[in-house]
């Protein structure tokens, strides 16, 4: 996995994607669901999230030759009333860069991170 | 004005040799210099300076920043002539590097100079560092000094103002300005930006994340963008601030726009309070302004001072520490709320001891100086401890419900999101994403221009100018239509959030707690009091019960007493029983009114023996049922942990009085939880 941007990575078709994301801020029951190539599910805490980056199910455009993009979202939530904080560490199976990130609460409402997946 | 004057000649004298002597540097020790220079500049940034030294650090920050300027400049020259030397041999990826690199030297550059600025203008008036740009308005010509594509200061020699040359971008005026020496030319600062300067900050955001004021959700989102901005630089160790479309940013825009499109009541209303705690003393406690005693108690202390006496006739001032041993032992060791929180969930005996607490209420009227809280034995008039046998509002009994609800609510949410993605933001392009709005990729550029000059300080004033410029009614038809979907799915969402929640607050607890209540010459009592609590299922309204027994410790000194007495009736051991009830309610709005709750409590008290007076004599006849009924408000100062609660008590009659009669009472407490948390939440 290659960071061209913030939150915009280049990844090799079949490569799989880790994001392990760890509560830090205030208590707060686990909350994070993910969503990509049109499905998701929630997150256990403690279990990383793993994805598989598959081409053929990318719908995007992307500005490399040949490759295909796609969006992950995770969605955060926090029954804490203020204070909660997540971190995350992205990284591929292919070796390259480890991208690390943080989301902060800001009211009761969630917070949503997009991340953008050029496959080639 | 002359000392000013020599002062800043010789500012530029200096940083006229800092610029020559930069010039000659290595590009390693550039490098290394632009790191230490930008580590100490963020320091003395954000150091918490003492008002003697705020000048000379103001001063220190102009130099090194001027500094910085002219050693970005220099690593501007190394970066071109680098490009130039390879000529065509550059590759694609080192050219994309040069080319990022340069642009965002351009805009620290820049940024420095609106600081540098800023410092100036501060400094001339004598104020603090203003977060809000003060450049003038249209650049004024001054003499200044400057090295070979060195940097400069300009002067204020006659009185005019001091201002910066942007990087690498001279006007008209400064070329025509007169030579001051060889190689030294008339420099002239652009002025801040016309958003820059009108940037006003209509929200303080350092009093809303922190719960100081009553927020709405959109004053949060919008307050959360600004802290983020700055942390996030920080992180990436990047030299300007940015509004980035990745990550977290796109999501909370749109939150906002649909905010402020709909003004929907979950994103603009304020958060509600919580109703569990008891902070002051007992209702049998001299001055006691409560007729029911709460299930839940702070998590490290608490302090009452109250004023009144409801259940005998005379008045009293009562103050009561009530608190919590692990939470208190927490505190002493510096350690941090929710640190503490989980470290005691993995023991089990701190787990059980967390269940205990404690309370100690002082009678300040008694004591050789009356009205004077001495906290010595004397004054302690009662102390108490209790143990929950259950607590069903812990947020970790509800973790199906939660799950639930990610399951449901939260999996929609996410997939709406991922699916509209697309809809909103151009990600073609792997250097960045765009809007697919023109108008709101216009708004977004000129923003991130903005927030690339802004200083950290000033960043939440420009970005809150900003927002409220976001082009609400100009999006596209397209647009909209996702807004509105991502709309439905975010209510879904907060509604699903605020029933698992307000299933967890309205949860039962259960409490027993022993009180041991010292009198000066009537006989000690012990009273065992249950206390069950119970939210409805809304989590809007709380209910409280109490019921409870009082005994004598001592019967032989009551035996003795009556033995000297023999009209009264013989002693017993019990004293009294009682049961007693409490509703609480919210009241209004909390944007418009705070969070006031309304409460209404009922207490009944079968005395099953003759009153003794505080001087020790029992007074005949005074056996038998007594009622009480109170009304009042809790007053909360919010974020502070303080609460006033005022209210108005009738009673058929008092312990010692046989009369009706009507009181009113006043207190305050303070719950340290609260500030606790705030101080070091971590």
């Amino acid at each position: 996995m290659q960071t061209k941007s913030p939150g915009i990575f280049q990844v090799r078709d079949g490569e799989v994607i880790t994001i392990d994301v760890k509560s830090t801020g205030a208590q707060t029951l686990f909350g994070v669901n993910y969503s990509v190539f049109g499905g998701g599910s929630p997150v256990i805490e403690g279990q990383p999230i793993k994805v598989t980056m598959d081409k053929s199910k990318a719908q995007g455009n992307s500005s490399i030759p040949g490759a295909k993009s796609t969006p992950l979202t995770l969605v955060f939530s926090f029954s804490s009333n203020s204070g909660g904080k997540y971190d995350l560490k992205v990284s591929g199976d292919a070796g390259g860069d480890t991208y690390t990130d943080f989301t902060q609460q800001a009211g009761k409402g969630p917070k949503a991170i997009t991340y953008i997946f050029h496959i080639v | 004005m002359l000392s000013k004057t020599a002062t800043t000649f010789l500012l530029l004298l200096a940083l006229f040799a800092i610029s020559i002597s930069s010039a000659g540097q290595s590009a390693q020790s550039n490098s290394e210099r632009i790191r230490q220079l930008r580590e100490e500049i963020t320091k003395r940034q954000t150091a918490d300076v003492p008002g003697d030294l705020v000048e000379l650090n103001r001063s220190k920050l102009i130099e090194r920043r001027a500094e910085l300027r002219t050693l970005l400049k220099v690593e501007i020259d190394n970066l071109r002539k680098h490009r130039t030397l390879l000529g065509s041999l550059i590759t694609a990826e080192e050219t994309q590097k040069i080319d990022d690199s340069l642009r965002d030297y351009a805009a620290e550059i820049d940024r420095l100079a609106t600081e540098i600025t800023n410092d100036l203008a501060a400094e001339r008036t004598g104020g603090s560092t203003s977060s809000v740009p003060t450049a003038p308005t249209t650049p004024q010509a001054a003499p200044s000094v400057t090295g070979n594509g060195g940097d400069s200061v300009r002067s204020r020699v006659g009185g005019s103002d001091s201002s910066l040359k942007s990087a690498g971008a001279e006007s008209p005026a400064a070329k025509a300005a007169p030579l001051l020496g060889s190689g030294a030319k008339l420099d002239v600062l652009p002025a801040a930006p016309s958003d820059q300067k009108n940037a006003k900050a209509t929200l303080d955001c350092n009093g809303v994340l922190d719960g100081k004021k009553t927020a709405s959700e959109l004053d949060k989102m919008v307050c959360g963008l600004a802290r983020d901005i700055p942390q996030r630089r920080a992180s990436r160790n990047s030299s300007r601030n940015e509004i980035l479309l990745a990550g977290d940013v796109p999501f909370e825009l749109i939150k906002i726009l649909i905010a402020k499109r709909t003004t929907p009541k979950f994103l603009v209303e304020a958060e509600e309070v919580r109703l569990d705690k008891q902070v002051g003393g007992a209702p049998s406690n001299a001055g006691s302004t409560s007729l029911t005693v709460k299930g839940g108690v702070p998590a490290i202390l608490g302090f009452a001072v109250e004023n009144g006496g409801l259940t005998k006739s005379t008045d009293g001032s009562s103050i009561t520490f009530r608190g919590n041993p692990v939470g208190l032992i927490n505190a002493f060791k510096n350690r941090g709320f929710v640190t503490s929180t989980k470290a005691d969930e993995n023991d089990p005996i701190l787990r059980f001891l967390k269940k205990t607490s404690f309370a100690f209420t002082f009678n300040t009227d008694r004591g050789p100086q009356p009205g004077v809280f001495t906290g010595t034995k004397q004054q302690l008039s009662s102390f108490s401890t209790r143990i929950e046998f259950v607590n069903r509002r812990k947020p970790r009994l509800y973790i199906k419900d939660w799950e639930d609800f990610l399951s449901d609510q939260g999996q929609h949410l996410a997939d709406v999101i991922n699916a509209t993605h697309v809809k909103l933001i151009d990600d073609t392009d792997v250097n960045g994403l765009k809007w697919i709005d023109p108008k709101m990729q216009a708004w977004f550029e000129e923003t991130q221009a903005q927030i690339s000059k802004a200083t950290d300080a000033n960043v939440s004033a420009v970005l809150q100018t900003r927002l409220d410029q976001l082009p609400v009614k100009e999006l596209l038809p397209s647009t909209v239509q996702v807004l509105e979907t991502i709309e439905q799915a975010l209510g879904l969402y907060m509604s699903g959030r605020d029933d698992v929640l307000n299933k967890i607050n309205s949860g039962t607890l259960v409490t027993f707690e022993y009180l041991n209540k010292r009198e000066v010459n009537a006989p000690d009592t012990s009273n065992f009091n249950f206390i069950a609590e119970k939210g409805t299922s809304g989590g809007k309204v709380d209910f409280t019960f109490n019921g409870s027994l009082t005994m004598f410790n001592n019967l032989a000194v009551l035996k003795n007493f009556i033995k000297l007495n023999p009209t009264l009736p013989p002693a017993r051991r019990l004293r009294d029983f009682q049961f007693a009830g409490q509703i609480d309610v919210p009241l209004g709005k909390p944007t418009e009114f705070g969070n006031i709750v309304l409460f209404a409590a009922g207490r009944y008290q079968r005395l099953l023996q003759n009153a003794t007076t505080e001087l020790g004599a029992i007074l005949p006849n005074t056996k038998g049922d007594i009622a009480y009924l109170q009304m009042g408000f809790k007053v909360p100062l919010k974020g502070t942990g303080f609460k006033i609660p005022l209210s108005v008590t009738f009673a058929n009659r008092s312990e010692l009085v046989k009369e009706k009669h009507v009181r009113g009472n006043i207190g305050f407490s303070l719950d340290l939880d609260t500030l606790f948390a705030k101080l070091k939440p971590f």
